[in-house]
């Protein structure tokens, strides 16, 4: 698999006198996956996406890019064409006054004309079916309708990886939903690589690959299921276990074998009726 | 406070709804100038009938344009009054022994008023028929060439954008602080002035703690998008000159002319 994104070794601290948020961070994110980066609140995870398109720069260490290093004062804006961030709060990265000026704000600074612009709109804003509310206010928009806007301003620059930083967590359920839906549908469509930084397992047990922080390091890498059976780690660094695997581990508890981990209800209820079944 | 992101704005399809926004500032600029030119009955006419005319084309519900009169109608009483109890010229039209009232008196007043009525209808109309966003951009290429001697044109014009679109968001905040404060046994609305007045501070504080918190994300947000600054930057709106603009011109000139033909 291609490997676009490649952290080696990377430190980070936001000022001298203060400690390390990130001590010796290695990882790489290949096409086409998506990962979900998991850990508590200060485990140093949103501080990595942010050395990822080089809003900070690593203090020891590199982020390589498609082969950009982030530490190139060149490279920087390579970088940022190709990683795009949607960040938590819905309201404060929508620069625009309207749908459409939003979703123009990236293209206005890569210095397109007009007129590809606004095919990049409509195609971007139809992809995350935000078509019809083009010459709409941002006040007038729902979270989670903000969050594809900001995805629609994301991919109209055609970057090859998305960063979900935290984007659902001030959502409700439904705005949730939509979000994760439209993001599914790019990755599957597009080819989109995404990058989910969560705290949420349950987001997280759809993604391809995990990988745990603590304390800005990494402690756990691999497919959820693999990750998943080391739960009791995941609930010692804070994490909460995904509702199906909470009843699971409980039943566990009172004797009950489960031929496999389940990380989502319908897997659970799968297991649940197969259990007693003798054929 | 739903409409306030496009503040006095009356949507509509008219003449002047659709003239270029750089060409209405143009001639809301031009127009305070001419203004001055005007010196005499036939001249004030003159001015009387553009505007009028201007008022009529926009096809404005006339409610707008009073409501936007209103605050400054008492001004322009005051300014008529001064200059008729003031200005001692002409022939002596009453005497109430105390109060000397000439008619160069009253004609000044009528004039100086005239001419404060004419640039309020005038710039009022602007805004009612463009929207601050168009305003923006509007200044924003009107004071491009501006940009070679130094002049922060561009971040002016994303400030003020920036502005408009979070005055919206900070209003709706404002009133959940309101709310959660006045669930704790706050009062905003009555008590004497003092007190009201000291009741702003636990608002005011939360409010900019906010705001400055949205400022750093937004920041971060914009660079993350790849914003460094103006250079090199394209704009996804257009304006663009029409024939109606110039028609707008050629009237302006020829009203120029006549008022320089006719003053005394």
């Amino acid at each position: 698999m291609e490997e676009l994104i490649t952290v080696q070794d990377v430190s980070f601290r936001y000022q001298e006198d203060q400690p390390h948020v990130l001590h010796g961070v290695s990882l790489s994110v290949y096409k086409g996956e998506w990962l979900a980066i998991v850990g508590h609140n200060g485990s140093g995870k949103s501080t990595l996406a942010k050395l990822l398109n080089g809003l900070q720069l690593p203090e020891k260490g590199d982020v390589l890019v498609e082969g950009y290093n982030s530490r190139d004062e060149e490279s920087i804006w390579e970088i940022r064409r190709r990683v795009g961030i949607v960040f938590q709060n819905p309201d404060n990265q929508f620069v625009g006054t309207s749908v459409r000026d939003d979703v123009a704000f990236g293209l206005e600074n890569s210095g397109m004309a007009r007129e590809l612009m606004l095919e990049r709109i409509n195609e971007s804003v139809q992809k995350v079916r935000m078509e019809d509310y083009l010459d709409q206010e941002p006040h007038r928009l729902s979270g989670g309708q903000k969050q594809r806007v900001a995805i629609a301003g994301i991919i109209a620059l055609r970057p090859s990886i998305v960063i979900l930083d935290e984007a659902t967590s001030m959502l409700d359920p439904a705005g949730r939903r939509e979000v994760l839906q439209t993001m599914r549908k790019l990755k599957e469509e597009e080819g989109m690589t995404v990058i989910s930084i969560t705290h949420d397992l349950e987001e997280a047990a759809q993604a391809d690959r995990l990988v745990v922080m603590n304390a800005g390091e990494v402690i756990d890498e691999g497919i959820p299921v693999e990750v998943f059976k080391k739960g009791d780690m995941l609930e010692q660094i804070g994490l909460d276990l995904p509702f199906p695997l909470q009843v699971q581990r409980a039943l566990s508890e009172r004797g009950y074998d489960f031929s496999r981990l389940t990380l989502s209800q319908e897997e659970l209820v799968n297991e649940l009726w197969t259990l007693q079944l003798k054929v | 406070m739903q409409n306030i992101i496009i503040g006095q704005y009356v949507p509509g399809q008219s003449f002047i709804h659709k003239l270029d926004p750089r060409a209405k500032l143009l001639t809301a600029f031009l127009f305070v100038i001419i203004v001055f030119l005007a010196n005499n009955w036939i001249t004030y006419v003159l001015l009387g009938a553009f505007t009028l005319l201007a008022i009529f084309v926009s096809k404005l519900p006339l409610r707008y344009i009073y409501n936007g009169l209103k605050p400054i109608l008492l001004v322009i009483i005051l300014t008529f009054l001064l200059h008729v109890f003031l200005t001692k010229e002409g022939p002596l039209l009453l005497d109430l022994g105390f109060l000397e009232v000439y008619e160069g008196g009253v004609e000044q007043g009528i004039f100086i008023s005239l001419r404060l009525l004419f640039l309020i209808l005038i710039t009022s109309l602007l805004t009612l028929t463009t929207t601050p966003i168009d305003i923006t951009v509007g200044i924003e290429t009107l004071l491009g060439p501006m940009k070679k001697i130094g002049l922060p044109v561009h971040e002016f014009a994303l400030m003020m954008s920036i502005a408009l679109r979070f005055i919206p968001t900070l209003l709706e905040e404002t009133e959940k602080i309101m709310k959660a404060q006045s669930a704790r046994g706050a009062q905003f609305s009555s008590g004497p002035i003092k007190e009201r007045l000291k009741s702003i501070v636990p608002l005011l504080v939360p409010l900019f703690v906010s705001a400055f918190k949205r400022a750093e994300d937004l920041a971060m947000a914009m660079e993350a998008r790849g914003y460094r600054g103006g250079e090199g930057r394209t704009s996804i709106r257009l304006l663009k000159w029409s024939g109606k603009d110039t028609t707008l011109f050629i009237i302006l000139l020829l009203l120029c002319v006549s008022l320089l033909l006719l003053r005394s």
